[in-house]
């Protein structure tokens, strides 16, 4: 039974609220407040004082004056988790995004503590997703995370929708996508290509979209996780967990940290980064029960991965595909840059002696190619020996091979999608090292799922 | 993504400004190699020329010598193609050319049982070994062949005219003008006054030195006694001719090819001044970021 000991708004600055209870009051941390008036939820981050709380808002502060009541609830943050909520779309809240209405079961709250180091569980297996970039150079370890570093508009939602569209088609297992910061217009889209699809009744999403107020962007990815958990240790699911953009978290962080008055660090971010990420990233894990595997999208300012936020992604990640301006520029899609993209799984001890030859001669050659391009720019191909024109030209083909068309992008493209599995990536792309692809021009090996398919 | 850092970036300017040291110093030692290639030409021609100049005046004094038989015409059905191709790198343009024009002639002779193949240049080795045919190869030496190699492969060619086993001898060989050079597929056997002309011709390129190249006059008194006849005489000058002019084509052909480097050297030094320029351009950016990310810090 919910207790109701009222306080009142005694400050307003932006999305910080100031609340004052009696003394023997104080909402504890993370505490979830009503206004009751305007049935706007705050969240506590702060203990100024006894009986005085710092909280931040989920929703605008328009209107709201001091003096007005604010309620406590004695509970954090809480969703609706398990399978009634698939096929659901949900905001901050747990609140539907159609009805604004909350949907009935068993409520979780959105901030706890990771599984414990016992609990956790450290076999790796492969994750197949069909797309045979990812397959072939950075396998994805099931309950691992993956990373998708990229500048705006270089594919990484497309990616992830395909991603989505593939797993969901070849394991029929429950995903939940959180959307964090990113443009409205992309998670409407998506709703509606996994509805046409059909993949949506196996999918749970959580939108705190960039119009939205920092503290519901820096939440969502917690609501998201906690959706996740539920499958992962009631249901012992395997599930997936797909966050676009992690950025736009760390940004929100950011926000909140300006807000809440905190001194700012390196480049401007908050100085708990390190923290936060941190909280978010170790519940993503697999536990004896069952698995999440997450993909995270994240967004890189100016190209530099240098940056204080993706560079604190990084060590979080198993596997990190790095899209690239320059590859997209040439019309490949996906976009992922072979020879800094990078997996833990791309071992002979996981992936096995073939692949891994496989992927390392693929590597090789790309690289090789990499340096020569200088020589190609000063001198001209010609002057290449006939072994170096052979890496190029082979590289060259790698490198439209690893173009792959997607059922997400069939409206774009106009080019069916294409789902390779694993072994068909690998032999493929055994043959084209080998050389046994030599006489074929390269044209051919563009935006193809296998070369000889039908 | 380019992760450059300012290292980097220095780094690679200083590597693109050694190369373009490195490509103008390939590009002036080019120059003067072409000029003494041309040197030695012109001693050459001069050596035939000279014999020329005898063989004339014989015709003249001896009017029935024109009936003569100068030089053995086969009957074989052997084909001989001398290929001329650099023994070192830095030539490829020149290469793709003289292999393009090669591969044009391959496809267009239906008989490759009656070819005989010379590849003269260590490139055209890796060419005919790809392409799966047998060859004789003249290769490793300095920058022009010499003489030594040079008479190896003459006493080879008279071989193979004694034998009467050739009818027809090509020589795959770039045609260098002012302009530039196109690739020919050029005829030297059988050879008569007819091909001599041609030759002389095509050799001495469009430049007003080697036009007026010039051999003394040379008058045969009538003191000379020719021992064994006149006929033999006028015969081996004649061959003698042949030969000096196949081993100058050779190097006139070498010579192109160190012309060819010369322009590709000056393009890279072209091309990798504008990277370096470049490269200059996104280093000054990225300081200039780096300076104002740490004011902005300091400010913080």
């Amino acid at each position: 039974m919910i207790k109701e000991e009222k306080g009142k708004i005694i400050q307003i600055i932006g999305t910080v609220v100031d609340v004052e209870f009696d003394q023997e009051n104080t909402p504890n941390l993370y505490e979830v407040l009503i206004i009751e008036d305007k049935n706007i939820y705050l969240e506590t981050e702060m203990i100024l004082s006894p009986g005085r709380v710092r909280c931040l808002s989920f929703a605008s502060t328009d209107g709201l004056s001091r003096g007005m009541k604010v309620i406590r609830t004695y509970r954090k943050l809480s969703v609706t988790v398990g399978e009634n909520m698939l096929g659901k779309v949900i905001n901050v809240l747990g609140k539907t995004l159609d009805t604004n209405q909350e949907i009935e079961g068993e409520k979780w709250e959105v901030i706890k503590n990771p599984p414990t180091f016992a609990k956790q569980k450290p076999d790796v297996e492969i994750l197949e997703t069909g797309i045979k970039v990812i397959d072939l150079l950075t396998p994805v370890i099931k309950g691992g995370k993956v990373g998708l570093f990229g500048g705006a508009g270089v594919g990484k939602t497309v990616l992830l929708m395909e991603l989505i569209h593939n797993i969901a088609y070849k394991y029929q297992g429950y995903s939940i996508f959180s959307g964090v910061g990113e443009r409205t217009r992309e998670g409407n889209e998506l709703i509606l290509e996994m509805q046409e699809s059909g993949v949506i009744k196996n999918v749970i999403m959580v939108f705190g979209q960039m119009n939205e107020v920092p503290s519901v962007r820096f939440r969502t990815p917690f609501v998201g996780v906690t959706l996740a958990e539920y499958f992962r240790d009631v249901l012992k699911k395997d599930v997936l967990l797909f966050i676009d953009n992690i950025f736009r978290f760390v940004q929100a962080g950011s926000e909140v940290s300006a807000l809440l008055g905190r001194s700012p660090s390196a480049v401007g971010y908050q100085p708990t980064l390190a923290t936060e990420m941190g909280r978010l990233q170790e519940r993503i894990t697999s536990t004896d029960d069952g698995s999440i595997t997450s993909f995270q999208a994240i967004y890189v300012p100016a190209d530099d991965i240098t940056d204080p936020a993706p560079a604190t992604v990084f060590s979080h990640l198993d596997s990190t595909i790095v899209l690239s301006r320059e590859i997209a520029e040439q019309g490949i899609y996906p976009a992922v840059d072979p020879l800094q993209s990078n997996s833990l799984a791309l071992d002979p001890k996981i992936v096995g002696e073939r692949h891994y030859n496989v992927a390392l001669n693929v590597q090789k050659i790309l690289q090789r190619y990499q340096e020569l391009k200088d020589i190609i720019a000063i001198l001209g191909i010609d002057e290449l020996s006939e072994e170096d024109k052979n890496i190029v030209y082979r590289a060259r083909k790698i490198q439209k091979y690893l173009s792959q068309p997607f059922f997400v992008a069939e409206n774009y493209t106009g080019i069916k999608g294409k789902y390779v599995s694993l072994e068909e990536t690998i032999s493929e792309f055994e043959k084209l090292i080998n050389g046994e692809y030599d006489d074929i021009p390269e044209e051919n090996f563009y935006m193809k799922g296998i070369l000889n398919e039908q | 993504m380019a992760i450059k850092n300012l290292r980097s970036l220095r780094r690679r300017i200083k590597f693109l400004g050694n190369f373009q040291k490195i490509t103008h110093s390939i590009s002036l030692i080019s120059v003067i190699r072409f000029q003494k290639s041309y040197q030695r030409i012109s001693k050459i021609i001069l050596n035939a020329f000279y014999f020329l100049e005898i063989l004339n005046n014989l015709f003249k004094k001896y009017p029935n010598l024109s009936k003569t038989k100068m030089f053995q015409k086969n009957n074989g059905d052997k084909t001989l193609v001398i290929i001329i191709a650099s023994d070192r790198g830095l030539a490829g343009s020149f290469d793709q050319l003289i292999f393009k024009k090669t591969n044009e002639f391959l496809n267009s002779f239906s008989q490759k049982e009656n070819l005989i193949l010379i590849g003269i240049g260590k490139k055209t080795k890796y060419y005919l070994q790809k392409l799966g045919l047998e060859f004789y190869l003249f290769d490793s030496f300095e920058n022009f062949l010499p003489t030594s190699l040079a008479s190896e492969l003459l006493n080879y060619i008279n071989f193979l005219l004694k034998s009467s086993k050739i009818n027809k001898i090509l020589i795959i060989r770039p045609n260098l003008t002012s302009g530039g050079f196109l690739v020919e597929c050029l005829k030297v056997y059988p050879f008569d006054f007819y091909v001599i002309n041609n030759l002389i011709n095509k050799i001495l390129p469009d430049m007003k030195q080697w036009k007026n190249l010039k051999v003394e006059e040379i008058n045969l008194s009538e003191e000379y006694i020719f021992e064994p006849s006149v006929e033999e005489i006028s015969k081996v000058l004649f061959k003698n001719i042949f030969y000096l002019l196949i081993y100058v084509i050779i190097l006139e052909a070498q010579a192109s090819l160190e012309f060819t480097r010369t322009i590709t050297m000056r393009k890279a030094n072209e091309n990798a001044k504008e990277l370096k320029e470049k490269e200059i351009l996104n280093y000054n950016k990225l300081r200039q970021q780096k300076i104002t990310q740490e004011l902005l810090d300091i400010k913080r």
